[in-house]
């Protein structure tokens, strides 16, 4: 969207124009999905506080100062709404039981036979398995097909960072997966 | 000279080909040379193979019938927000008005819990103090049996008083009868006689209801009286003469006449000191 296009929406958004913020919504619904998504790993969350950060972007336009782009203030904003349900999430994981380690070794049992499906079963998994920010840089990077730069204005962190976490968690992920490689061999 | 690890930094964009010209070959050239980076660079496009399996963005998990729906759920989403922050919700009015009527509410708890307190510790009393209640119940009873005694007392005394004051009245209208007036003076009339009979009937009641030890005295004086208005009350018509002089002989041998007398002074004296209401001296012969 043309910048000058999209601060007239904006304009028009805080002086209450419901049309005008569709047109925001739209521009921006999947991007901030993909976002809450990479960082959260769950398609219902990532649903949720996709909605829940354009709830907030409504709520406080009025003090959006254009110092910013606005898609680079609205996925800050669904990046922080995404950490703070991580947060809400794990908090609550702790007081439940842990089933991950029953999940795992169901995989692994089950490891020998390998069908088409089960392939991105496993990279899924491996993929959810990274840790937060290196998932998250992954999935930006390599998946949304962001820049550097870009995840890095998002996650707020340097590029040098961005690189490392990208790196290491394809690593990781690569050895998590070395078990596919040796069955096909 | 690139460190390793900036080299391996830069492979993930090396294989997309988004380095520049000159990176690209420095790239180029280290990994030619450096097994340990030429091997971090084949994990990489394995760790990219994998990943090439998933569908695509997570977006593209959703339908597009999703994408349409996405922007109003936003605005109903908005539209709740703002009845939220226009209308507390209902627990939220309850905080409010307990933390507007907190004061009144911790005071009036605070009587309702003394109150109950003071009540648990007359009743624990009562419960440990069997022999009090009892004694209480007796010092209840003797006081209901004292009020009756003296409101049978007073009863009694009030029917003894009106009993000799009718009987000295009778009495000295017998005493002073004129002995020369014959016809009259020598008989009883039927009033005196019936008079007398009631009389009896008074002291057997009277006598019975004396028990008292102080009423001894009194007791004794009706038993005289009775006598004689027994003689008075059986006087027959025909031995009018004698029978009045028997009569006559038997107050004046008993002086029945000055025992009332003193009964009744002894009695106006006592309700004098007691502040009865019949404090005036009636008057003797």
């Amino acid at each position: 969207m043309p910048a000058a296009n999209e601060q007239d929406l904006i304009t028009e958004v805080r002086q209450g124009n419901h049309d005008a913020f569709r047109v925001l919504v739209q521009s921006y619904m999947k991007q901030a999905y993909d976002i809450a998504y990479s960082i959260l790993g769950n398609h219902d969350d990532a649903d949720d506080v996709a909605q829940e950060s354009f709830v907030n972007v409504h709520r406080s336009v009025a003090g959006f100062r254009g110092e910013s782009e606005f898609s680079t203030w609205l996925f800050r904003i669904v990046k922080n709404c995404a950490l703070n349900r991580l947060k809400q999430r794990k908090r609550k994981q702790e007081r439940e039981v842990d089933l991950t380690t029953v999940d795992n070794e169901m995989v692994a049992v089950n490891a020998g036979v390998v069908y088409l499906d089960d392939t991105r079963l496993y990279v899924e998994r491996a993929l959810h398995e990274l840790p937060t920010l290196q998932r998250a840089v992954v999935m930006l990077r390599h998946i949304n097909g962001l820049s550097t730069r870009q995840v890095s204005t998002i996650l707020e962190c340097s590029e040098g960072t961005v690189k490392t976490h990208l790196h290491r968690g394809l690593k990781s992920m690569k050895e998590k997966l070395r078990f596919l490689r040796d069955d096909e061999q | 000279m690139k460190s390793h690890r900036a080299i391996q930094q830069q492979l993930y964009e090396f294989i997309h080909g988004e380095l520049p010209e000159a990176e690209r070959l420095a790239v180029e050239e280290h990994v030619a040379g450096c097994s340990r980076c030429a091997e971090e660079l084949d994990t990489l496009r394995e760790a990219l193979a994998h990943l090439q399996a998933l569908p695509g963005r997570p977006s593209e998990f959703r339908n597009e019938l999703y994408w349409q729906q996405f922007a109003a759920k936003v605005e109903r989403r908005i539209e709740r927000a703002e009845e939220e922050d226009a209308a507390p919700s209902a627990i939220r009015q309850l905080l409010d008005a307990f933390v507007e009527h907190r004061k009144p509410f911790g005071v009036g708890f605070a009587s309702a819990l003394t109150l109950l307190m003071i009540g648990f510790g007359i009743w624990s009393y009562w419960i440990r103090n069997p022999e009090r209640q009892q004694s209480t119940a007796g010092e209840v009873a003797r006081q209901e049996s004292s009020v009756v005694s003296g409101v049978q007392k007073v009863s009694v005394d009030s029917r003894a008083e009106d009993y000799l004051e009718q009987s000295k009245v009778l009495l000295i209208g017998i005493m002073n009868s004129d002995p020369s007036a014959k016809d009259q003076s020598l008989s009883i009339s039927a009033r005196e006689k019936e008079l007398s009979r009631k009389l009896v009937s008074e002291s057997e009641h009277l006598t019975s209801s004396l028990n008292d030890p102080s009423q001894r005295r009194l007791k004794e004086l009706i038993g005289d009286l009775k006598l004689i208005l027994v003689q008075i009350a059986n006087q027959a018509s025909e031995h009018n003469g004698q029978g009045i002089e028997i009569v006559r002989n038997g107050i004046e041998h008993n002086d029945i006449l000055f025992k009332i007398n003193l009964e009744e002074i002894q009695r106006t004296s006592h309700t004098a000191k007691t502040g009865g209401p019949n404090t005036q001296v009636k008057p003797t012969i």
